[in-house]
């Protein structure tokens, strides 16, 4: 809570800004009406209507209102506030108002838009939801931003390709890097990989580079055989809590983490007869490529192995590219091999993979559509396909037959997950804020993740991923102190009873109870304002600020008087 | 259900307004006068049907029953500031 406010009686001085936008809300409603009728409303003093309250002129019109009619709150009826809110409130706040006493409210895409063949219904609910922010307007309470100190240091769990890509790119922008591998070595799955596609560099020789570059760098901390334990504080001001490699826990202060815990290739007993032996995944493979010895002179892939059923129903997306990389590779060692590779639907995203699948087929590797009804059958000398074109059944006697199989969540995701409290999809892959907008953040703050652990990436997508993690963060570490809106929930410590129902609720471990003072109390930081809180308090204890009882209250009853 | 913005925000509004519809029988208002449907934002017919519907639904109810013996308060025009 902030120190007491100082209360005095001052007089309500209401400006409306009532915007044409154009054509768009003029053109289907009357702005000049609304305009009128919104000087009448007790406790405006300006009405004015704007041809666009967002121009230039239209700014500075408000700004000069605010000085020359002493304004107090200021409304503008145009947009959506999702676009127009921060530059309205800046421009308040430039003209000496605080701008959590602007009122934002929408007649363009929910009035006009929606009404644009009834001129006059709109224009009465344009008035009637005027009305009610001038309603509001006259409780807005005047608030500061929140305002924290950042710790310039970045968590990083996972030291595989994504993991050492976002330490490299961080260490590279300043920022000390605190990176926690759970094996004894750095690398990850990289490190059993032959080659890398489409390029067909030396998986060793790319990764060499990388841990090198990132182990020499001062700035970067790393433990290996370690582990995330727990995790206190928030953004800008994390406390990882890491069991090192000799078992002792050690705490490091963090503004951000990177999340890169990567996932593991599906090695399942039985699954199309896998013996490890004659029928291998192609994860098992590499190693063999790597040794640069190939005699097996038939091989058969089968694609989609263990993925796309009925148990993992999501395609892994990156296994088509690896058979036809270690097919060519395979080719390369062993030209007259015969190769054939039994798929449902080739996967070879972007140019260079398509060209990829081009070759490979040109090389004479051969490729056979199988239908997911009729999987292929994997006998002991040969495997029986039905080919759902001709309708009958062939045989390809094999040397070696090669899964390709999914990448799988790791099993210690789910921990990770509710010790970090960040979601995770139905496969156990970390779920980002949002897939096309913010594919590489958490919806926890000051949280990202990259790589495999998000969904199975190859080493450029992972590589591009923990350098976009990287730059992620610096939006965040390269201020000087974490600015938050200051609409958050606020508990009144006078009529909390500490009954701890809002505890239950928050969504975001935000509540904590105070022992001392029986009651509990709102981390600023942690809130996002949703308000489940204030909505579950049975005195009215706690209120989101902005959206108190009394605000809320009175749009309400505005709404009833038309 | 578990599509919420803020992750089971929505889970806690079922549960409520179950309650509240309990609350509201209890003072001797219809519950069919509180309505809960998930509609994003990319559903706008699924928004106007269901408000339309709801219109009619308040219109057949008519007046509150308890509308006769309360008038409610003026919000006064002038308030304190800070």
């Amino acid at each position: 809570m902030a120190g007491k406010k100082k209360k005095e009686f001052e007089e309500l001085r209401i400006g409306v800004f009532i915007c044409d936008c154009g054509s768009n809300i003029a053109g289907h409603l009357d702005c000049k009406a609304v305009t009128e009728y919104a000087a009448t409303l007790p406790g405006v003093v300006f009405a004015k209507e704007n041809l666009y309250t967002c121009s230039e002129a239209g700014i500075l019109e408000i700004q000069e209102a605010i000085k020359k009619h002493k304004l107090n709150r200021v409304v503008v009826a145009s947009c959506s506030p999702r676009t127009h809110q921060p530059l309205f409130q800046n421009s308040c706040k430039s003209a000496g108002l605080n701008p959590y006493l602007f009122e934002m409210v929408n007649i363009r895409d929910q009035c006009s838009w929606v009404h644009m063949q009834d001129r006059e219904n709109a224009t009465r609910k344009a008035m009637d939801l005027v009305r009610m922010a001038v309603a509001r307007a006259a409780f807005l309470e005047p608030q500061q931003d929140i305002e924290s100190p950042l710790t310039p240091r970045v968590g990083v769990i996972g030291g595989g390709s994504a993991g050492l890509s976002a330490a490299e790119g961080l260490s590279r922008m300043g920022l000390e890097v605190v990176l926690v591998e759970k094996n004894k070595e750095l690398g990850g799955l990289l490190r059993n990989l032959h080659k890398v596609a489409p390029e067909g560099v030396d998986a060793s020789e790319r990764l060499e580079g990388l841990i090198q570059d990132v182990s020499s760098r001062p700035n970067v901390k790393i433990f290996t055989g370690a582990e995330l334990k727990s995790l206190d504080g928030y953004v800008g001001n994390y406390v990882m809590n890491i069991r090192d490699g000799e078992g002792q826990t050690v705490k490091e202060s963090v503004g951000c983490l990177v999340i890169a815990i990567g996932a593991i290739p599906l090695v399942q007993k039985g699954l199309f007869g896998h013996d490890g032996k004659r029928v291998i995944t192609q994860m098992e493979l590499e190693p063999i490529l790597k040794k640069g010895k190939f005699d097996a002179k038939r091989v058969v892939m089968i694609q989609c192995a263990g993925a796309r059923g009925d148990e993992r129903s999501y395609c892994s997306r990156i296994c088509c590219m690896i058979a036809v990389k270690n097919a060519m590779f395979i080719k390369k060692l062993s030209p007259d091999t015969e190769i054939r590779i039994l798929y449902r639907d080739m996967q070879m995203y972007g140019t260079e993979k398509e060209k990829m699948l081009w070759e490979a087929r040109g090389e004479g590797i051969r490729f056979e559509v199988y239908d997911p009804a009729h999987p292929p059958e994997v006998g002991d000398k040969a495997v029986r396909l039905r080919q759902p074109l001709l309708g009958r059944e062939i045989e390809f006697a094999y040397d070696l037959v090669v899964l390709s199989t999914p990448l799988v969540a790791r099993e210690d995701a789910s921990e990770l997950s509710q010790l970090l409290r960040v979601p995770m999809d139905q496969n156990g892959f970390f779920l980002e804020a949002h897939a096309k907008l913010r594919p590489l953040d958490f919806a926890a703050d000051g949280i990202f993740l990259a790589g495999s652990c998000r969904y199975p990436a190859t080493y450029d997508e992972a590589r591009s991923q923990g350098l976009g993690a990287a730059a992620r963060v610096g939006t965040i570490l390269f201020k000087d102190k974490l600015v938050t809106s200051a609409i958050v929930a606020e508990i009144n410590p006078e009529t909390c009873v500490g009954c701890m129902g809002c505890l239950q609720m928050c969504p975001y471990g935000a509540i904590s109870y105070d022992q001392e003072r029986k009651i509990c109390q709102v981390n600023e930081i942690l809130c996002k304002g949703c308000g489940c809180c204030a909505a579950t308090c049975p005195s009215e204890s706690a209120s989101l600020r902005g959206f108190k009882p009394q605000q809320l209250m009175s749009q309400i009853r505005a709404v009833m008087e038309g | 259900m578990g599509d919420c913005h803020y992750l089971y925000g929505n889970v806690a509004t079922e549960k409520r307004i179950k309650f509240m519809k309990q609350l509201l029988e209890f003072v001797g208002i219809e519950g069919e006068r509180l309505r809960r449907k998930w509609v994003s934002s990319a559903e706008a017919p699924e928004f106007v049907e269901e408000i339309t519907d709801f219109v009619n639904t308040l219109k057949a109810l008519g007046p509150s029953p308890l509308k006769r013996e309360q008038k409610p308060d003026q919000p006064s025009a002038k308030v304190a500031v800070a």
